[in-house]
C-alpha cells in the first residue's frame, strides 16, 4: 500500500459508520421491530454489548497480525489459492449487499418521486456516480465520506430531536416484547446490524497507525450502537408496531410526521436528499473495497477497466431481482444470515486459525 | 474479437500512472531537474572589441527600426588614454538624467581620476627611513572603471550577452568598452509607474489601505516592510522565453516547508512558454488540475494578506506587471475568508464567515433546489406559499426550469455588461437591468415574481463570496445544479453534491488537501474555517508541515500572569 493512501482514525470510523447508517435508513429497523416488538430498544442495547465483547475478542485475535487484512490472513493460512477464493467470496458478498441496497433504494425512489421512470434509468444514474467516484483512489472516496458522515449524523440527530413531540412512552411496554427468550436468545441474531464490522478486516493495511485499530473498532461499535438505538427507539415510540414493522421505509415514515410549526409541514424530501448522499457514499466505498480486494488477489495494475466492469456487474445483479417483494424477502431472510456468516463467521474463523497456526509455528521455533 | 482479447489483456498489464502527484505532508519530492529550452541561444560572451559588440547589440535590438533603443557612442578617458565605448538603454524605461550624470559625465569629462597616466595601481605605501615603499599591482581597466569612474550605487558586471540583453529590456543601461570583454550594467530604471493606491477589490474597514502595484520591486518592498525579518527570501526568476517576465518567489526561510518551496520553483522554472503577461496566466500554468475551474491559488492585491500568508508558512509569487500576488497553497476555506476577518474580533469574523458559508450554499444550490422542489417535491412547499406560486405562474408560458435559466442568463448579461461599460454607466446598467427589466418581465408575464426573487437572492449571495475565481466557479456550478434538479429532482441534486464533494476531496493545492484542515482530519490547530480568539491561535496549519509549528507561546498574553 502506498504511503499516501493511509487513513486516520476519523476516516476509518466514518467508513464503518456509513455502512451501518445506509442499512439503518432502509431495512434494518423494519427487521428488528418485526422480530423483537416492543423489546427492540432493549435488544439493541443487548446486542451492542455483545458486539463490544466480540470487538474485544477481535482485538485479542488481531494482536499478532497488525497491518494484515483478511486476504493476507487467508494467504498466511492456506496460501494464495485460498486467498483468491476468500477474495472472490467477499467480492460476491459485497456485490450482493450493494445490489440489494441499490435496488431497494431505486424501488423506493420510484414509488415516491419517479413513478414513470423505469428502474434501470434510476439504477444507471446512481451507478454512473459510483463509476465516476471509482476513478479516484480509495483514500479520496474515504475522504469524501468524511464530509458525508457528519451531514448524515446531523440529519439523524435532528430527526430524533424533531420526533420528540410524537413520542408515546407507553409503546415501550411490554419492555420484554415477545418474551425474554425472544429478546435475549433469538435476538442475538440481530447482531447482523453490526455488519459494518466486516470492514474492520479490510481496514488494517490502510491505517496510518495500526495501534489505533482497537480504538477504531470500539468507537465504531459504540457510535453505531447509539445510532441504531436512537433510530429504533424513536420508531418504537412514534408508531404502533403494526405500522413501523410493516412499512417499507420506517424512517421515511418518521420524517413525514415531522412538522415545524404551521408553515413547514413536510420536510421528508430534505432527509431523502441526505440519504441519497449517504447511499452514494456507501456504494462508492464498498465498490472501492471491491476493487482493492480484486487488485490484491489478481495483482492488476490498471483498475479503470475493472472498475467499470464491476459497476456493470452491480447494475446487472440489481436488475436480476424480479420485484419489491423478492427484495424484501431477500433482505429479511438471506441478507441477515449472509451478513452474520461473513462478519462473525468466516472472518473470525480465519483469524482464529491464523492464531493457532502462529502459535504452532512459534512452538516449533522454540 | 482480437480487440476484446487485447483490451482484457491490457487491463491486466501494468500501465504507469501519468497523473502528476505531489503530497506536501508525505515529503515525496523527487524531481529537481530544472530545464528550459530557450528559443535562441543567447549564451554568447561579450567580445573584447567594441565594434563587434556594437554590431551584435544593434542586430539583437533591431536598432534601425526600434525607435526607443538608444545607443550612445563616445570616447572614454581612463588613465589619460582614450577607449571607444558605447552605452545602450531603452528610452522611457531608464532614467536619462541618471545616465548623463552618473555614467556619461564621469566617463567623458576630464578629471583627476581619469587623467593619471601610470600603468600601475598603488595598493599601499609606507615611509621607512625617508624611503617611500609602495606596493603596486598591474593596472586593471575593469576594476579601475568600476572602482573610480562610475560613481553609481548599483553596478554589476557581466560577460554574457544573455544577462546584458535581459537587463537592458528591464530598463537598465549597459556600458561596453573597447579592449575589455566585460559589460557594466547600471541599474538606472526610471519608467513611469502607478503609485501605491488603496485596494479596489479587497477593501477593509480596519487594516492596511495599501495595495500592490504593477512594479515588482515596489511590491516586494511592501512585503519586506511588513514582514520585517531577514529570513524573508525573495528569489527572482523569469518566465517566458520571449517576454522574460520577472517573477518573485517569496517565502520565509525558517518557516516554510522546503519541499513546498522546491515544488513552487520546480513548476515555475519548468514552464516552456514564450510569454506570460499576468499572474492569472501564471496561475493557470502552475495548476495541478488544469481542467478543473476550482482555483488552486489565492489571488490577492493586498500586501498584508500576502505577508500573513508568508508568516503562516506559505509561498507568495509576484509577477511583474500585475498588481496581484499568488499565494500557494490554498484551501477551499481560504477562498471563503476575507482580509477583514483577521482585523476584527473573532466573534464578528465568525458571524461573517457563517453568512459567507450560507451565501456559498445559496449561490450554488438555490436555483437548482427551487427547480427540483417545484418539479418533484411540491409537498415541501407550505400550502399557502404553493398557492401563491401557482397563482403567480398561471400567466407565465415557460416551465420553471426554463424561466430560471432565462433569468440566470439575463442576470449574467447584466453582470457582464455592468463590468464592460464605462464606470459611470455601469451602476445605471445594474439599476436598469435589475429594476426595469425585472419589473417589465413580470408585468409582461414572461417570468414569475418568485423566479425574480430566487435569481436576485442567488446573485446577491454570489457577490458575498470574497474570492473572484471561486465566485465564478460557483456561477458555472449553479447551471449544472439547475440541470440536475430539472432531470432528477433531489436525487439529481444529491448526486451533484456528492460528486462535487468527491471532486473537492480529491483536489489538492501544491500538495495540501483542498479541504484541509478538515479532510483529511488534521489537527485543526486553531486554523479551521472559524477563527478562535487571537490569543488562542498558537499553531500554524498542520497541513503545511512548516518548520516552525508554533506561532505564539501557549500563554501569549503574559501580562495576565
Amino acid at each position: 500500500m502506498e504511503s499516501n493512501t493511509k487513513i486516520g482514525f476519523s476516516e476509518a470510523v466514518c467508513v464503518l459508520l456509513i455502512v451501518v447508517i445506509s442499512h439503518l435508513i432502509l431495512t434494518v429497523p423494519k427487521i428488528i421491530l418485526h422480530n423483537q416488538g416492543s423489546s427492540s430498544a432493549l435488544n439493541i442495547i443487548y446486542i451492542t454489548l455483545i458486539a463490544l465483547l466480540i470487538t474485544f475478542i477481535l482485538s485479542l485475535l488481531y494482536k499478532k497480525f497488525k497491518g494484515k487484512d483478511i486476504l493476507d490472513l487467508s494467504g498466511y493460512l492456506l496460501g494464495s489459492k485460498f486467498q483468491f477464493l476468500i477474495g472472490i467470496m467477499y467480492i460476491a458478498f459485497f456485490l450482493f449487499t450493494c445490489s440489494l441496497l441499490l435496488r431497494n433504494t431505486a424501488e423506493n425512489l420510484k414509488t415516491m418521486y419517479f413513478q414513470s421512470t423505469p428502474i434501470p434509468y434510476i439504477l444507471f444514474f446512481i451507478l454512473l456516480v459510483v463509476g465516476f467516484m471509482n476513478r479516484y483512489s480509495l483514500k479520496s472516496v474515504i475522504k469524501c465520506n468524511l464530509i458525508v458522515v457528519p451531514m448524515v449524523v446531523l440529519a439523524l440527530l435532528v430527526l430524533f430531536i424533531l420526533s420528540f413531540n410524537s413520542f408515546t412512552l407507553e409503546r415501550i411496554f411490554p419492555i420484554l416484547g415477545y418474551g425474554s427468550g425472544n429478546t435475549f436468545v433469538n435476538g442475538i441474531g440481530n447482531i447482523f446490524v453490526f455488519g459494518n464490522m466486516v470492514f474492520l478486516f479490510f481496514l488494517m493495511p490502510i491505517l496510518k497507525d495500526y495501534y489505533q485499530f482497537n480504538k477504531i473498532a470500539y468507537t465504531s461499535v459504540i457510535t453505531s450502537g447509539i445510532f441504531v438505538f436512537l433510530t429504533i427507539f424513536a420508531l418504537l415510540l412514534m408508531f404502533p408496531l403494526d405500522i413501523s414493522s410493516n412499512s417499507n421505509l420506517p424512517m421515511y415514515l418518521q420524517t413525514r410526521k415531522i412538522t415545524l410549526g404551521e408553515f413547514i409541514q413536510r420536510v421528508d424530501a430534505f432527509f431523502i436528499l441526505i440519504w441519497i448522499i449517504s447511499l452514494l457514499s456507501y456504494l462508492s466505498i464498498v465498490m472501492s473495497f471491491i476493487l482493492s480486494t480484486f487488485k490484491k488477489i489478481t495483482n492488476i495494475q490498471n483498475k479503470t477497466f475493472v472498475s467499470y466492469s464491476f459497476v456493470a456487474i452491480l447494475f446487472g445483479i440489481s436488475l436480476l431481482y424480479k420485484n419489491v417483494i423478492q427484495i424484501r424477502q431477500l433482505d429479511a431472510n438471506l441478507y441477515k444470515y449472509i451478513s452474520l456468516f461473513f462478519t462473525f463467521g468466516i472472518s473470525f474463523l480465519i483469524l482464529l486459525l491464523c492464531n493457532i497456526k502462529h502459535k504452532i509455528r512459534e512452538k516449533k521455533k522454540i | 474479437m482480437n480487440k476484446l482479447i487485447n483490451s482484457i489483456v491490457n487491463a491486466f498489464k501494468y500501465t504507469p500512472p501519468n497523473k502528476y502527484s505531489f503530497d506536501l505532508s508525505m515529503n515525496n519530492m523527487q524531481n529537481s531537474e530544472n530545464s528550459i529550452s530557450p528559443l535562441e541561444d543567447l549564451s554568447q560572451s561579450v567580445y573584447p572589441s567594441v565594434e563587434v559588440n556594437l554590431e551584435y547589440i544593434k542586430v539583437k535590438f533591431n536598432s534601425l527600426i526600434n525607435s526607443d533603443i538608444k545607443i550612445r557612442e563616445f570616447d572614454l578617458r581612463a588613465r589619460n588614454k582614450l577607449y571607444k565605448a558605447f552605452i545602450v538603454y531603452i528610452d522611457g524605461m531608464s532614467d536619462s538624467k541618471n545616465i548623463s550624470r552618473f555614467i556619461l559625465h564621469p566617463l567623458m569629462l576630464k578629471s583627476r581620476a581619469n587623467t593619471s597616466d601610470t600603468d600601475e595601481e598603488i595598493v599601499s605605501s609606507a615611509i621607512a627611513s625617508n624611503i617611500t615603499v609602495k606596493k603596486v599591482k598591474k593596472f586593471n581597466l575593469v576594476n579601475y572603471i568600476n572602482a573610480c569612474l562610475i560613481p553609481y550605487n548599483d553596478v554589476t558586471q557581466s560577460k554574457s550577452f544573455d544577462k546584458v540583453i535581459s537587463s537592458v529590456t528591464m530598463g537598465n543601461c549597459a556600458l561596453f568598452i573597447d579592449t575589455i570583454d566585460t559589460c557594466f550594467i547600471c541599474d538606472v530604471k526610471g519608467f513611469e509607474k502607478r503609485s501605491i493606491d488603496s485596494p479596489t477589490n479587497e477593501t477593509v474597514i480596519r487594516g492596511s489601505q495599501e495595495a500592490f502595484v504593477e512594479n515588482l520591486r515596489t511590491n516586494t518592498s511592501m512585503l519586506r516592510r511588513i514582514v520585517n525579518n531577514e529570513n524573508l527570501i525573495i528569489e527572482n526568476t523569469t518566465v517566458g522565453a520571449v517576454s522574460k517576465t520577472g517573477c518573485a518567489i517569496c517565502y520565509i526561510k525558517n518557516i516554510t516547508n522546503d519541499d513546498l518551496i522546491a515544488e513552487v520553483k520546480y513548476r515555475i522554472n519548468n514552464l516552456n512558454i514564450d510569454y506570460i503577461i499576468s499572474s492569472g496566466q501564471l496561475e493557470e500554468l502552475i495548476k495541478e488540475h488544469s481542467k478543473n475551474s476550482l482555483p488552486e491559488t489565492l489571488l490577492t492585491e493586498r500586501p498584508d494578506t500576502s505577508a500573513t500568508a508568508l508568516l503562516e508558512g506559505k509561498v507568495v509569487i509576484i509577477v511583474n506587471g500585475t498588481p496581484m500576488a499568488l499565494i500557494v497553497p490554498c484551501s477551499f476555506f481560504d477562498l471563503l475568508a476575507s482580509p477583514e476577518d483577521r482585523n476584527i474580533n473573532s466573534s464578528f469574523a465568525n458571524f461573517l464567515k457563517i453568512i459567507r458559508l450560507i451565501a456559498g450554499i445559496i449561490s450554488v444550490l438555490l436555483p437548482g433546489l427551487y427547480v427540483a422542489i417545484t418539479n418533484f417535491h411540491e409537498e415541501l412547499i407550505p400550502t399557502e406559499l404553493l398557492f401563491s406560486i401557482i397563482s403567480s405562474r398561471q400567466a407565465v408560458p415557460f416551465s420553471v426550469e426554463l424561466e430560471i435559466i432565462l433569468m440566470e442568463i439575463a442576470f449574467e448579461l447584466i453582470h457582464e455588461a455592468g463590468i464592460r461599460v464605462p464606470s459611470p454607466i455601469g451602476s445605471t446598467m445594474g439599476i436598469v437591468g435589475a429594476l426595469v427589466l425585472g419589473d417589465a418581465a413580470v408585468s409582461a408575464s414572461i417570468v414569475s415574481p418568485i423566479s425574480i426573487i430566487i435569481v436576485a437572492i442567488t446573485g446577491l449571495a454570489s457577490f458575498a463570496i470574497p474570492n473572484y475565481s471561486l465566485e465564478f466557479h460557483f456561477r458555472i456550478l449553479r447551471f449544472i445544479f439547475i440541470f440536475l434538479g430539472t432531470v432528477f429532482g433531489f436525487l439529481g441534486i444529491g448526486v451533484g453534491i456528492f460528486l462535487y464533494l468527491g471532486i473537492l476531496s480529491n483536489f489538492s493545492s501544491f500538495g495540501t488537501s483542498y479541504l484541509s484542515p478538515y479532510v483529511p482530519c488534521y489537527d485543526v490547530n486553531d486554523n479551521g474555517y472559524f477563527l478562535v480568539p487571537m490569543w488562542k491561535r498558537e499553531k500554524r496549519e498542520d497541513a503545511l508541515n512548516t518548520k516552525r509549528s508554533n506561532k505564539q507561546a501557549n500563554i501569549s498574553m503574559q501580562w495576565k500572569q
